[in-house]
């Protein structure tokens, strides 16, 4: 058994910043990052531009093994954690290596949902799944897409890219239709259809099993938590955190798309599933698992920019049962949707509209009562 | 270290995700078309500077030391 200062569990972008921040602050500690991916961290924000031949496969990457063994930081790639034992502070790998921490991490993301039913069926999570979809778009001639939500419009895009007549199938409601009210919905598959998509409603495409079609898949993420699962973690569609990143149990931390955060801005729990968030909760976990209980609460904000087509998410942009929502819309391409509780604004969703996004910003954080 | 005299985003890589601005918001600001600008070089100690270089998605951010050696990134 080996014994680590502070153990990551996830070395995308939320775990890379946490050790960083955690060896800028304390440079003798024994710092381990255990990572499943063979490959040092690259950026999944720009896996669509090496798909689309934009970028050379290696402009993806962030850092080089070099850089970590620089830091002095220990990266341990291609290996999965497989069990977590809180109480005796102890993980074990799936070749049965046991390491003993003094802080722990998790920040381990998710996996896209898949739907293991066609036969040249595409994710987009991953540089494998990159390659892949390089692979085989080339030789297609008509792209599906199952799905909605960003990783679709992605899909879109790299088979409209491509050239390849692109067919969209999504749910008989209509595009995301759990997060977007009808007119906002519609104006986003009618901008989609001006690019040349064909929609189907509830219904996959006749094309999906020809021979020369590609599928790509965007049906959402689950969170990979399995090698915790009884180990007395609160799980909530999320792993649940404090304000500080910290679980229930006093040294394990959490930070990423996988943490649920209590916002005191919104003073309410969230889950973000964005690089910025990422990003910035790993710089908090890194501080506080130092022990300066520095408390995290970021405005999740993720936009997509595709031919005429721009969206931005900000803030809470979801839906429970307190949580009103009212569609503004500005023209015949721009609209907003906006999700109001108690009386404010806590998030909006702004299709065409990027220049409000740092004025509904200040709204959404001044807390203030906010009317339409 | 050295200090960081020099910070430069490349538009062309920028794609407005907006993490350099949450990480060092005196520094970066984002404009009209949603790309970010420097505002004020001296807004963030060098550990917020390099951490919104080290993290922004697309590594459009790069910094310098005074000697105009580049400190970030160090791949590319
Ligand atoms: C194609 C694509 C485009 C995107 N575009 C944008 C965008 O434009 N803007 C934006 O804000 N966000 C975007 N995102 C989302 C953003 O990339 C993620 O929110 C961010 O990368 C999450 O970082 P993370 O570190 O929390 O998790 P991840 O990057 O998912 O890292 C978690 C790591 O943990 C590892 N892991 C999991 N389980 C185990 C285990 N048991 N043992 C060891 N290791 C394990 C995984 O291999 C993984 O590498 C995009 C995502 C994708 C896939
Ligand atoms: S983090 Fe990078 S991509 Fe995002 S706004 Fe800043 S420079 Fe642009």
């Amino acid at each position: 058994m080996e014994n680590v200062d502070f153990l990551i569990v996830g070395g995308g972008i939320s775990g890379t910043t946490a050790a960083e921040t955690i060896r800028v602050q304390d440079p003798a500690s024994r710092i381990l990052i255990i990572e499943d991916e063979n490959y040092p961290l690259y950026s999944r924000v720009k896996i669509p531009f090496y798909v689309k031949g934009e970028r050379a496969r290696e402009d993806i990457f962030l850092r080089d093994f070099k850089h970590y063994s620089d830091k002095n930081i220990e990266y341990l790639c291609g290996k999965k954690v497989v069990s977590l034992d809180p109480k005796n502070q102890f993980v074990k790998t799936e070749d049965g290596t046991g390491f003993h921490y003094g802080k722990l991490l998790l920040t381990t993301g998710g996996v896209p949902k898949k739907l293991n039913k066609y036969k040249n069926e595409h994710s987009l999570q991953t540089i494998e799944d990159a390659d892949k979809v390089v692979e085989d778009v080339k030789k297609a001639k008509k792209g599906v897409i199952i799905g909605s939500g960003f990783i679709a419009l992605e899909f879109v895009d790299i088979f409209s890219h491509y050239g390849l007549e692109t067919h969209l199938c999504v749910s008989k409601e209509g595009f995301w239709a759990n997060f977007l009210q009808k007119e906002v919905s519609d104006l986003i598959c009618k901008l989609l259809k001006e690019r040349g998509v064909k929609i189907y409603y509830g219904e996959d495409s006749p094309f999906v099993t020809d021979e020369d079609t590609i599928v790509g898949t965007g049906i959402g993420l689950d969170l990979s938590k399995s090698f915790f699962e009884g180990a007395g973690l609160n799980f909530d569609a999320g792993l649940v955190v404090d304000q500080t990143l910290k679980t229930d149990f006093d040294n394990v931390y959490a930070s990423g798309d996988l943490a649920k955060f209590f916002s005191k801005k919104l003073d309410r729990y969230v889950r973000y599933g964005n690089w910025t968030n990422a990003a910035v909760s790993g710089k908090y976990a890194g501080f506080n698992m130092l022990s300066k209980n520095e408390v995290f609460d970021n405005l999740s904000a993720y936009s997509i920019t595709h031919d005429k087509l721009s969206i931005v998410f900000l803030g809470f942009a979801g839906l429970d049962g307190s949580t009103e929502v009212k569609t503004k819309v500005i023209s015949d391409r721009e609209c907003i949707q906006y999700f109001i509780r108690r009386g404010k604004l806590d998030g909006c969703i702004l299709v065409n509209r990027p220049q409000d996004r740092q004025n509904l910003q200040n709204v959404i954080e001044s807390r203030e009562e906010f009317a339409l | 270290m050295k200090k960081i005299t020099k910070v430069i985003v490349d538009r062309n890589l920028c794609i407005g995700a907006g993490t350099c601005v949450t990480t060092a918001g005196e520094v970066f600001k984002l404009d009209e078309e949603n790309k970010a600008v420097v505002v004020n070089i001296k807004g963030a100690d060098i550990s917020d500077l390099l951490i919104a270089a080290q993290s922004c998605p697309t590594a459009a951010i790069s910094l310098y030391d005074e000697d105009g050696n580049p400190i970030f990134p160090s791949v590319k």
